[in-house]
């Protein structure tokens, strides 16, 4: 993915976090805004020790999603273990709702009908 | 062009007309809370994971990594999967995460989805002469019938009969149109320019100089023409059938081609390795990091709902509506099979009761897009239709209706309350049982004459 936009390069995580995370890590000096590549992979190592909670998984595991395979699909065998994925994980977003207003804000069924 | 997005801010007599959201303020009511990123953090610190991006938003982390790290972290089974066509994907049936983060953590993918971007452009194509409804009445406007007939439609045709002939463009320079291209598509300018030089000799010039956006690894728009290998695998078919409508409606629109590739970026020999990537979403994320979008894009690739997840489909159609925000109308095909699929036995559920049902096309079916049908004849346009069987030039093609259908994922949006219960009184029962009238309906908002002729 080739990615053009300056904004969204590899950037440091919430800036809170890195604060407490650059407060318990002395592998590498940085300021929070300038992390790179491998300052970011350094700091992560002294990442577990950073949270208040422990890191061990603090509930179970249990299944968020199932999804039949498709009548045309066949499973036909396992993955190379090493292949690699672009894993894109969605996390909840803070306000669709509010989007989703603004964005028919004003309209009425009268605007819409009448344009057919 | 009949009808807009259902959306104030793009309708040109309302009082907020023009007043879209920036890309700053949509970032600002989409990202995630302080807490769910923090939470999301520290499992994947805990699992290793310690190298990733984000959107602008910070929405979508995107991390890389093996199939072996990957099954730990979702507890899944990552397996090779094959359509009856013969392609492959890499994908899973199910996966788990820590209960605390089920709330935290919409979708993942590459894992359930087996959406396939299917071009919507049947074989029509293949017709040298159509086949021809027998009840067509030639167009008795004068100004119509001069440039119109039943095949082929062409851009002057277009322009006439949707009332863009004359129109002198307010704001040339200004105005972008994008559209897409997946499944290694990418338009052929020497093609391009020869049908512009034959039907909209103006925007001939165009054809060399459009943009070329590749994601992914897709292929540039190529200035080379086709080999006679690549000509018969039918590359650019539906690229240049875009590209092509494209130009020659809206010069002098600038126009950029979006060509998204299928393979994994950090994957050197991928000739041989499965197609891992999901280029729905990596072309989404992409164009919402864009700063400056087009204020409309066409995407004629989709694939029947049931084969993503729901989570997934509301996911991608809430980027829709994002890009709406913003100001940027997304045209969306309504699918080439009518209500279902031309082979009924493949119009069953995909929950394993295998129950009969219409099969609903996604994106078509997110209430965030402007769903495009195809049409035919004049006066009046109706609803494109063909039979299958052998043409009038003695080849066998397959069945064709444009797209409709109610989704099962997403409801009925206020915006078609009182329409659609007309259209559901009237049917009176029909089909009773293959659909579900309470959700949103697939009435394409705006229809295409799709009797083209491609170059």
């Amino acid at each position: 993915m080739k990615l053009e936009d300056p904004s969204s390069k590899l950037v440091s995580p919430n800036p809170r976090n890195s604060l407490k995370l650059s407060f318990c890590s002395s592998i590498v000096n940085y300021t929070s805004e300038m992390l790179g590549f491998s300052a970011f992979l350094s700091l992560a190592l002294g990442a577990q020790a950073a949270f208040e909670t422990p890191v061990r998984a603090r509930t179970t595991y249990s299944v968020k999603e199932s999804h039949s395979v498709p009548s045309k699909w066949s499973q036909i065998g396992r993955v190379d273990p090493s292949h690699m994925l672009h894993l894109q994980i969605g996390l909840k977003q803070g306000n669709f709702d509010e989007l989703e207003r603004r964005l028919f804000e004003g309209t009425s069924l009268h605007d819409l009908v009448r344009s057919i | 062009m009949r009808l807009s997005l259902p959306c104030a801010v793009s309708n040109p007599e309302h009082n907020r007309y023009g007043q879209h959201l920036s890309f700053e303020e949509v970032n600002d009511l989409v990202k995630p809370t302080d807490e769910t990123l923090d939470l999301v953090h520290e499992w994947l610190f805990a699992n290793g994971v310690s190298l990733f991006d984000y959107s602008p938003a910070k929405d979508w982390i995107n991390i890389y990594i093996d199939v072996e790290s990957a099954e730990r972290l979702l507890d899944t089974e990552y397996s090779l999967y094959q359509h009856e066509d013969g392609s492959t994907l890499v994908r899973t049936s199910e996966w788990s995460l820590p209960l605390h983060l089920h709330d935290r953590i919409d979708t993942i993918q590459p894992t359930t989805t087996f959406m396939r971007t299917t071009p919507q452009n049947t074989d029509y194509k293949h017709l040298q002469t159509p086949w021809m409804p027998p009840k067509y009445q030639p167009p008795t406007d004068e100004t119509i019938a001069k440039v119109c007939e039943f095949f082929p439609v062409t851009i002057t045709c277009f322009r006439t009969l949707y009332g863009t002939i004359d129109y002198v463009p307010k704001v040339p320079g200004l105005n972008k149109i994008g559209f897409n291209n997946f499944l290694n598509e990418t338009p052929i300018r020497p093609d391009i320019h020869l049908f512009l030089e034959n039907y909209r000799s103006e925007a001939a010039e165009q054809a060399w100089t459009f943009k070329s956006v590749e994601i992914a690894d897709g292929p540039p728009a190529s200035y080379a023409n086709l080999t006679t290998e690549q000509l018969a695998n039918a590359l650019g078919r539906e690229a240049n059938l875009d590209a092509q409508t494209v130009l020659g409606m809206t010069y002098p629109a600038l126009v950029y081609s979006y060509s998204t590739g299928g393979s994994p970026p950090s994957n050197p020999d991928s000739e041989t390795t499965p197609n891992t990537n999901e280029p729905y979403l990596v072309y989404v994320n992409y164009i919402l990091s864009q700063s400056i979008l087009p204020q409309v894009i066409s995407n004629s690739y989709g694939d029947d709902e049931q084969t993503v997840p729901k989570s997934y489909a509301q996911r991608v159609c809430q980027s829709f509506a994002q890009l709406g925000a913003r100001g940027t109308t997304f045209l969306v095909s309504s699918g080439d099979s009518g209500l279902g699929d031309e082979n009924p036995t493949n119009c069953i559920t995909n929950d394993g009761k295998n129950s009969s049902t219409f099969l609903p096309e996604f994106p078509a079916s997110c209430p965030y897009v402007t769903t495009v049908g195809a049409t035919e004849q004049f006066e009046p346009e109706v609803a494109a239709w063909r039979p299958d069987g052998i043409g009038p030039d003695g080849e066998d093609h397959g069945y064709f209706a444009s797209g409709s259908g109610f989704s099962y994922y997403f409801e009925r949006p206020w915006y078609q309350d009182g329409v659609v219960d007309v259209y559901v009184e009237n049917l009176k029962g029909l089909y009773a049982g293959f659909y579900n009238t309470s959700m949103h309906s697939i009435f394409p908002f705006v229809t295409q004459n799709l009797q083209i002729r491609r170059w």
